[in-house]
């Protein structure tokens, strides 16, 4: 689509050169930034899977103003696994509690793990990507065959391992651990794209040219290595998020992640198990949830890798 | 290519040996592995001490780590905690309810990913290829254990209810019927359709664009050129290239298979190594944690080396330096 425009553009003011420069002039200069957000812009898919997270941030972070959490946890045995209604838009589950407070709620705790899971990832990713593709020899022997190691155990058995044996001393369900764990247990994929990216950066004539003004190794990494390794490592970064906020819900599905009564998409439908036969609304509102988000960003992570890609051809 | 095989197996062993390190570290890191004896208040610390020598807890720790290996080498993969039986015997016992969910569900993905693949690539952008990527889109997103609690809302508790033919809600078969081939076939239906929706999708997606891509190249040009009819092209030219890099990517996704077991076995109660490890992770059975964890890292390891060298032997320009 943007593509075709391009060289339409190009092809009517080739022979007018004289007007084109002009024209170009008379428009503000096309820098890095605007040519991305221009792309970005067109991509549909991700630029309303960016308005639905967006959203989805605001319900559930908003929804703190107007009730607490205690509230959302209140139980009410009156109305004890009650159907879908105008008082209750998501049903209540088996106690009584309102389904749509307790799954925003949720939704704070699991778009935070996310979030700052993929956080943890990137930036071990990048460190171990970049010192493992700029010293090549035994250090980036040593790491490579970590990440492969780490890649070979199945992630949920580690993470099973940890949370359960280590949560009889830090206790069960704390967020923070929880999310230090998923994050330091995903960074792989994104330091391999790194070294592949820094092995190839680093023969370029422009950190040839910092190194012979006396450019030191750290600063040609932090200044100009790593800054051009950015792109493809944000795109790892939404499919992290996504993957951590799975890997979240299917711990706290099996009664590892987030203790009760605080509520996260993963440990109502653990919850949600025991009642599919009576109250399915119940397993049904968190899973959606989840989906919707990793199908968010997912999408968002196409639009970003699409409008980094100038050769990208949509 | 003998020596690029010989290269590959001797670069396996250190990872084997980190792997092993990774899985002693991660249950060391743990404390105390006596602790699901130590809330018994009747155990002296005399009795503890003694557990601990029995279990080789008492010596350092690099000492612990090679003894482990050493048992772990020679088969003696020690016993159940709690049902005091083999390690290994209760994995043999359960590999193989595994094995027949493995190949059923890959079978459904790699039949279905095939059709579906195939048939989006060469209707590009028509309503079907565009149906066919929302729907890989969502499969993509879709957290199987959620898919799992629906599709048994849907086919073993509506279904029931509608008066349909329904689904069993888990198990591998009736108690009544005994282990039958149609007995277990039911029951592996839908814990198999669970497992394979995320992989399959992702599967569609990459055959699709891989199909579009080889067809853009030349080779295809010269088959269509000398006369050959486009399903020619593309099952005697086209698939070969695009089935190939498959095998590699079975391999890469045994790992994320594995950890969907988990989850999966435990939803469906299918007697499995998932399961065991899920259910020797709620009890802290520490002997059989480490097994079933060594095992399926191993096994991984293994199975990629075998892609990685069945790869090279069947694709001439890889090449063995």
């Amino acid at each position: 689509m943007t593509g075709s425009s391009d060289t339409s553009r190009l092809r009517d003011t080739a022979p007018m050169a004289d007007m084109a420069i002009s024209g170009a002039l008379a428009r503000p200069p096309e820098t890095m930034w605007t040519m991305f957000r221009q792309r970005f812009v067109r991509h549909r898919p991700a630029m309303v899977s960016l308005v639905v997270l967006l959203f989805m941030v605001v319900a559930c972070f908003g929804v703190s103003l107007f009730v607490s959490e205690d509230e959302a946890n209140l139980i009410d045995v009156q109305a004890m696994r009650s159907p879908p209604s105008w008082e209750h838009p998501f049903g209540t589950d088996d106690v009584g509690r309102d389904m749509f407070l307790r799954t925003l709620f949720g939704g704070q705790i699991s778009l935070r793990i996310g979030l700052l899971a993929a956080c943890i990832s990137v930036v071990i990713g990048i460190a171990v990507g970049t010192l493992s593709g700029y010293n090549t020899g035994w250090i980036d022997n040593v790491l490579m065959r970590i990440t492969d190691a780490l890649l070979s155990i199945p992630t949920l058995f580690i993470l099973i391992v940890l949370t359960r044996v280590l949560g009889d001393h830090i206790g069960v369900g704390n967020i923070a651990f929880i999310t230090l764990v998923i994050g330091t247990l995903s960074w792989m994929p994104t330091s391999r794209i790194v070294r592949a990216q820094v092995l190839s950066l680093k023969e370029r004539d422009f950190v040839l040219g910092a190194r012979s003004l006396g450019c030191q190794a750290g600063r040609i990494l932090v200044r100009h290595i790593v800054p051009n390794t950015l792109a493809p490592v944000v795109v790892a970064a939404t499919l992290d998020v996504g993957r951590a906020i799975i890997f979240e819900a299917s711990l706290s599905f099996l009664g590892l992640g987030i203790q009760p009564p605080t509520a996260t998409w993963g440990s109502m439908l653990n919850r949600a198990q025991a009642y599919l036969l009576n109250a399915p609304w119940i397993a049904l509102f968190p899973g959606i949830m989840i989906l919707v988000t990793v199908l968010c960003v997912n999408f968002l992570g196409d639009g970003l890798r699409d409008a980094f890609d100038p050769h990208s051809l949509r | 290519m003998r020596t690029y095989i010989l290269k590959r197996v001797i670069q396996a062993i250190p990872l084997l040996f980190l792997i092993s390190f990774i899985v002693f570290l991660s249950i060391q890191a743990t404390g105390d592995p006596l602790a699901a004896y130590t809330v018994d208040a009747s155990l002296t610390s005399d009795d503890i001490a003694r557990l601990k020598a029995k279990y080789g807890l008492d010596q350092p720790v690099p000492i612990q780590y090679l003894n482990w290996l050493k048992n772990m080498a020679t088969g003696n993969w020690g016993t159940s905690y709690f049902t005091r039986e083999d390690v290994v015997d209760m994995i043999l016992e359960r590999l193989p309810n595994t094995l027949i969910l493995f190949a059923v569900s890959y079978a459904l993905i790699l039949g279905v990913a095939l059709l579906l693949g195939i048939l989006t690539a060469i209707r590009q952008y028509s309503l079907f290829d565009y149906s066919v990527t929302a729907l890989s889109f969502l499969g993509i997103a879709t957290p199987s254990f959620w898919l799992g609690l629906m599709l048994i809302y849907l086919f073993a508790v509506r279904f029931k209810a509608w008066g349909l033919p329904s689904l069993p809600v888990g198990g591998m078969y009736d108690l009544s019927e005994g282990k039958t081939l149609a007995e277990v076939s039911r029951h592996v239906i839908l814990p198999a359709i669970t497992l394979s929706v995320v992989v399959c999708a992702r599967y569609v997606r990459y055959i699709r664009s891989s199909i579009l891509e080889q067809l853009q190249l030349d080779y295809v040009r010269t088959a269509t050129a000398k006369g050959l009819r486009s399903r020619a092209v593309l099952f005697r030219h086209v698939m070969k290239n695009v089935l190939l890099p498959l095998v590699t990517l079975v391999g890469l996704d045994l790992p994320n298979f594995l950890s969907g077991t988990i989850v999966i076995e435990s939803i469906f109660a299918w007697p499995g190594v998932g399961r065991l490890f899920w259910s020797a992770a709620e009890r802290t059975d520490i002997p059989v944690l480490m097994a079933v964890m060594l095992f399926v890292a191993v096994m991984t390891v293994l199975f990629n080396l075998i892609a990685d060298i069945f790869y090279a032997v069947v694709d001439p320009r890889i090449s063995y330096s």
